[in-house]
């Protein structure tokens, strides 16, 4: 796994009190039992924690973990 | 001159729904409920208590707060009237035997106390009155739908009142700067169609029965309306604590609109608040519109949680959209406990 994974895998448990071992690649929101309004919220927390800025439209096209670590990786090698 | 607070009071309806209680007739859990809006249980309306009846109870503790028998203006917030026409204020006047005084409803939803707060002090600073009996009360619940488990375990019933009085600028108590705000644009996001003058223009002759049941009721787009709420409510808040000159570690107390428990945490996180600064009662009482800031103050200031001297932040956001803040050190007041 990524460092970037390991890094978006810590917003989640930091912020919404998740196991690590249930922030997989594949599991959306749904399987983690957060709600719509935690999408804003794991975006807010990715922006404090990782500086990394997520629009709403990026937001919506979101269904799993993997898709927010690939979007990290994306946003963190144009800030580099 | 400028407008003191001077008496507090809060009444709720005595019949308790918890989440339990809803997911028997709803397709919900109290695990669901809680972990989504904080939210334990609700008051509701039943046995003929509606917003008139919530708004004397709570203005009469109030006044007995402030040891007043009589005040010269009664303003009432909210968005759950008794009926379409007339206001209510007038009625709840004269029900607390204050005879013939100023009396008028003002609508501002979920920002109904801090636009009343404002309108009432503006009474005052105006000359117009002396002293004010301010009330956000709301018997919301029998305006959302009970079927929709999206809404349904959101809103609370309850009333909470000030009594406002004539005093000067550097007391205890002096309602500090004011922000105040709305976008139109957004009125959508939560709303109740149905029961107004649009719909009741375009229904012309129809007749009420062609009205889908669901427009009667509030509807709500849940997720814009979070990422509203936690901007416009920090960024209002942040400018009153400018205009105040008070640094926002000087503030004790972030007593928000109780809108959902997500949203005050936002807020708070934002203005870098300390969680043991921020007022929270939305477990016990849901939102309760006009009704969630002076509540939420009664219950702090009658258990002692807030006291003389300390530094309160009041922001509230809703319908419209609106919003507003303000800032006072609070006075030596006493509040009775909400039944």
């Amino acid at each position: 796994m990524s460092s970037v994974h390991d890094s978006v895998v810590e917003v989640f448990v930091a912020r919404f009190g998740l196991d690590p071992e249930t922030v997989v690649a594949d599991a959306n929101f749904d399987d983690l039992g957060l709600d719509s309004l935690s999408q804003i919220e794991l975006a807010t927390a990715l922006k404090k924690r990782l500086g990394i800025v997520i629009t709403d439209e990026e937001l919506s096209e979101i269904s799993v973990v993997g898709d927010i670590v690939a979007l990290v990786e994306q946003k963190g090698a144009a800030v580099r | 001159m400028t407008a003191v607070l001077t008496g507090l009071g809060g009444f709720l309806p005595p019949r308790a729904v918890t989440n339990d209680g809803l997911s028997r007739t709803l397709d919900t859990s109290d695990e669901w409920i809680r972990t989504r809006t904080g939210i334990r249980e609700r008051r509701m309306v039943s046995d003929g208590l509606s917003t008139g009846s919530l708004a004397v109870e709570a203005g009469a503790r109030a006044m007995r707060s402030a040891g007043v028998s009589g005040v010269d203006a009664v303003v009432v917030a909210t968005t759950s009237p008794e009926r379409l026409c007339p206001a209510v204020a007038p009625e709840v006047a004269s029900r607390l035997g204050l005879g013939t005084v100023a009396a008028f409803d003002l609508t501002s939803a979920c920002s109904g106390f801090l636009y009343g707060l404002a309108t009432a002090a503006g009474l005052i600073d105006s000359g117009t009155a002396d002293t004010v009996l301010f009330i956000g009360s709301e018997a919301f619940t029998t305006l959302v739908n009970q079927e929709d488990r999206a809404t349904a375990p959101i809103f609370g019933d309850g009333a909470g009142a000030v009594v406002l009085r004539r005093g000067e600028p550097d007391e205890p108590g002096a309602l500090g700067p004011f922000d105040l705000g709305s976008d139109g644009a957004l009125a959508d996001l939560l709303a109740i169609p149905a029961g107004g003058s649009r719909q009741r223009s375009a229904d012309a002759g129809l007749g009420h029965g062609t009205v889908p049941a669901a427009d009667w009721y509030l509807r709500m787009e849940g997720r814009p309306l979070y990422t509203q709420a936690v901007e416009r409510m920090t960024q209002s808040a942040l400018t009153v604590l400018k205009r105040a000159d008070w640094p926002v570690a000087d503030v004790d107390w972030f007593a928000g609109h109780q809108a959902n428990l997500r949203i005050v945490r936002a807020v708070a996180e934002e203005l870098e608040l300390p969680e043991e600064r921020v007022a929270v009662n939305i477990d016990r009482v849901g939102n309760t519109l006009a009704a969630s800031v002076p509540l939420l103050l009664n219950d702090y200031a009658a258990r002692g949680a807030l006291r003389p001297g300390q530094r309160v932040l009041l922001s509230a956001f809703g319908a419209g959209l609106s919003w507003g803040s303000t800032v006072l050190v609070w006075p030596d007041i006493q509040a009775e406990p909400v039944n």
